[in-house]
């Protein structure tokens, strides 16, 4: 797990003097549920961190906005609750937890084309930051998000609640529509590395993927991707029919797996054929001492009302 | 150092972890035994009997309980045994309430199997739309009302589950289908727009509901291919196209259908291509009409085709002008405008404002007459703006120049800003900088250079009144040093005092 539980941290540090006596005693009962506790919320709920960002690139806003710097908290917030609530195999917050790296950042940022007429267009336009320090964003290249149109000059510079409302209303009604989620996913999902590492099962031909968290977000038609590569030549494999095998104890520190069948393949620029179980015999070898990545490439959430594993569900009835 | 008081103190403290590590010791006693039932139920489930049982309760299972082998049932009674021991712990007693209840309503004993379901819903919020989930499953034939209720606490749990909102939907289409077309707009709403867009696809595929409903599920249609012409792949379109072709032969819906069909490729030639459209004019339960969903389609596929095909484009706004609630559409009409300007299309411009000048100023009239002051900033803005932008400060008529729709722009604003003090609400407008400059250029084009200062001055006071400081120093330096030069004296005082306050 990524990041030792608060409470046995903090405890480490305070002065010995502080745990004599009888109500050192209760503070040392109280230290030791804590840090339970919170080893059990991480144990529970250890998601992908990824991070959003909100710039204001437009002066009449930088310049005007009361309370701005509250007012882009307050947006950012917003916007990783929608896309937290959207997609929901990762934590979107603003900042990432002390000790934990995010997988990427989403730079979601409102900016005028000026060569509209009569007057400049505001636009949302959402950006993928660098992976190196320095480098520039990169834009997803999705459709802008008009805030207020080249017609209208009635921008609420100096209004926050009504600014927020506007951006919000309209920035958050198109991430949270089912029609944005698939461009969005191949440009900025798919992205993200949600595991370093594979384990190829060859007894039961399918791939294992150690991943940091245990919560199985995944729908079974969900899709996954391995980049690997191998002596300077590269390799992917598309893993299909996913499922999830928590609590596994695999290696390195990693205490759940996800699991898929291989649906294609390929190496070196030519196609690994698959055998009537979704399998080639050389899989293993190919992939020892490989370094490999693992993407999401089809997102599809896991119903949350999906049957867990202690309990009975009743059969569906007939759909309309 | 009191002594006594320290031991009684060091044993109140032993005892109270005695007393958390008894409760810790419980919760995990609860989990371990529920997981032991679970693997006798399951174990149960497995082994061969001379009659296939079903795995889980199924709605004819009260009447039709299988045969079971006497090692079966013996699991059975050891998964139950352990499930009322779980459902003692808080940590396990919702799925353990809920195992009983799946055991209970295999086994016919449905009062057993109702209780033990209310139970879990009550006992266990995180998991409580599961439960409710299932328990509508088991409800659906026996108790359709109860079904539906149970149904409904499960997407309230869960609103974005679809299993949840497949069973509410499969449970309304059986026994309350009026109920349906409210459930998919709040679908629709959330974004949700698959799900709902099946739901309007049975409904309207069925021809058994009110001709009000099925204009309705269509309205919902069109809806979303206007929310979602920006993001939606020509895929998505394409779906719909052919979702909706079987339906085009509905007697109430079939025009309507075809002609939104005919809308996700191209223009509509002309009125005809929408008449069905127009005539959709009845607000249902306070959503948007028809026409209403047909304009914001016709809007949102004319900006998207807007930088590659301005033909089109130019089309999909005449259309949607057309349907404005009170006459032509002012949101359409001003998307044109920006058509034309950006383009540089002075000729179409002009006749665009000839065709609806007279329409839009009865329309703007009317605003004015109703108080619409938002509406009217915009559309003396707008305008002022455009005609700017192409340099028109003069014209035959008195308001087709630059200058008369931004003077009346300002004091639109100035009316704005009187009724929202009124109404409290905190909503303030002020000419732009921008605007402002463009006005100072008119009068400067037209030979009134001394009416510069009035109006720059008054546009920085304004900004400054409604909380653009900023903007408010900004806009002084469209005034030049002979503009300040002329000024007399109570003007220059105006002005140092508004240069210098921050």
């Amino acid at each position: 797990m990524s990041g030792s539980p608060a409470g046995a941290t903090g405890m480490r540090g305070h002065p010995a003097r502080r745990w004599r006596g009888p109500a050192a005693l209760c503070r040392l009962a109280a230290t030791l549920l804590f840090a339970l506790a919170t080893a059990q919320a991480f144990a529970d709920g250890d998601k992908p961190v990824v991070l959003v960002q909100f710039e204001n690139r437009v002066d009449a806003f930088t310049r005007n906005l009361p309370d701005r710097a509250a007012s882009e908290r307050e947006i950012v917030q917003k916007l990783a609750a929608a896309f937290a609530r959207r997609y929901a195999f990762a934590d979107w917050r603003a900042t990432a937890p002390a000790g934990r790296t995010a997988l990427g950042t989403l730079i979601v940022r409102l900016q005028a084309d000026a060569t509209t007429a009569p007057s400049p267009r505001v636009f949302v336009q959402l950006f993928r930051a660098a992976r190196v320090a320095g480098g520039q964003p990169v834009d997803l290249r999705l459709n802008p998000i008009e805030i207020y149109e080249p017609t209208n000059l009635a921008w609420d510079t100096n209004n926050r609640r009504a600014f927020e409302t506007r951006l919000l209303g309209r920035t958050l009604a198109t991430v949270g529509n089912d029609a944005f989620q698939d461009d969005f996913v191949t440009r900025f999902v798919s992205s993200l590395p949600i595991a370093s590492s594979i384990i190829p099962q060859a007894d039961e031909r399918v791939i294992d993927v150690p991943v940091a968290w245990t919560q199985n977000l995944l729908a079974s038609d969900a899709e996954l991707v391995v980049q690997f590569d191998k002596a300077s030549r590269r390799g992917e494999m598309r893993l299909g029919d996913i499922t999830s095998r928590a609590n596994t104890g695999a290696p390195g520190g990693f205490p759940a797996r996800l699991r898929g069948s291989i649906r294609s393949a390929a190496f070196d620029s030519r196609p690994l054929p698959l055998d009537a179980r979704r399998w080639n015999a050389g899989i293993p070898d190919l992939l020892s001492g490989a370094r490999a990545f693992c993407f999401i490439a089809k997102y599809r959430e896991r119903d949350a009302l999906s049957p867990d594993d202690d309990l009975f569900a009743v059969p569906a009835g007939e759909s309309p | 150092m009191n002594r006594p008081k320290h031991a009684l103190l060091i044993l109140l403290c032993l005892a109270a972890a005695a007393t958390l590590h008894a409760q810790e010791a419980r919760k995990l006693d609860g989990r371990a035994t529920l997981q032991q039932g679970v693997a006798e139920q399951r174990r149960a489930l497995e082994v061969p009997a001379a009659t296939t049982a079903p795995t889980t309760a199924t709605p004819g299972a009260a009447n039709a309980a299988p045969a079971d082998s006497g090692e079966r049932r013996a699991a059975l009674q050891r998964a139950e045994a352990a499930y009322k021991l779980a459902a003692t712990d808080a940590a396990s007693r919702g799925p353990a309430l809920h195992n009983l209840a799946t055991l209970a309503a295999r086994e016919g004993r449905d009062a057993e199997a109702r209780q033990y379901f209310e139970q879990a819903i009550a006992a266990d919020d995180t998991r409580k739309g599961f439960y409710a989930l299932n328990y509508a499953r088991y409800l659906q034939d026996r108790d359709p009302p109860a079904a539906l209720r149970a149904a409904r606490v499960a997407v309230t749990a869960a609103p974005d589950s679809e299993l949840a909102n497949v069973q509410l939907g499969a449970l309304l289409w059986r026994h309350a289908p009026a109920q349906m077309l409210p459930l998919a707009r709040d679908l629709a709403r959330r974004g949700r727009t698959e799900l709902a867009t099946r739901f309007a696809l049975q409904c309207l595929r069925s021809q058994s509901r009110p001709d009000a409903e099925r204009i309705g599920w269509l309205t919902l249609l069109a809806r979303r291919a206007a929310d979602e012409y920006p993001i939606a792949s020509d895929a998505t379109r394409a779906q719909l196209r052919a979702d909706l072709a079987n339906i085009e032969g509905d007697p109430v819906v079939g025009r309507g259908v075809a002609q939104l069909r005919a809308v996700l490729v191209a223009p509509p030639a002309d009125r005809a291509g929408i008449d069905w459209w127009l005539a959709q004019r009845e607000p249902q339960d306070g959503e948007r009409t028809g026409s209403e969903a047909m304009r914001l389609f016709l809007l949102a596929a004319g900006e998207a085709r807007a930088g590659t095909d301005r033909m089109a484009a130019e089309r999909y706004f005449e259309r949607a002008i057309e349907l404005g609630e009170r006459g032509p559409d002012p949101e359409a009409f001003l998307r044109l405008v920006e058509l034309y300007a950006t383009s540089q299309a002075r000729e179409p411009l002009a006749r665009l404002m000839e065709r609806y000048q007279w329409e839009l100023f009865s329309e703007k009239s009317e605003a004015y007459a109703r108080g619409d002051w938002p509406l009217i900033y915009r559309m003396h803005i707008a305008l002022g703006m455009t005609y700017a932008y192409l340099q028109v400060w003069t014209s035959s008529s008195p308001f087709q120049n630059a200058v008369f729709q931004l003077e009346n722009a300002q004091r639109a604003a100035v009316q704005l800003n009187a009724q929202a003090e009124r109404e409290r609400s905190d909503t303030r407008v002020a000419l732009p900088t921008r605007a402002l400059k463009a006005l100072a250029d008119g009068y400067r084009a037209i030979g009134q250079a001394t009416r510069v200062q009035r109006a720059v001055l008054d546009g920085a006071e304004q900004l400054r009144r409604v909380g653009q400081p900023a903007d408010s120093v900004d806009a002084l330096a469209i005034l030049t040093p002979l503009d300040v030069q002329a000024m007399d004296a109570a003007t220059r005082t105006r002005y140092q005092a508004l240069r210098t306050q921050r």
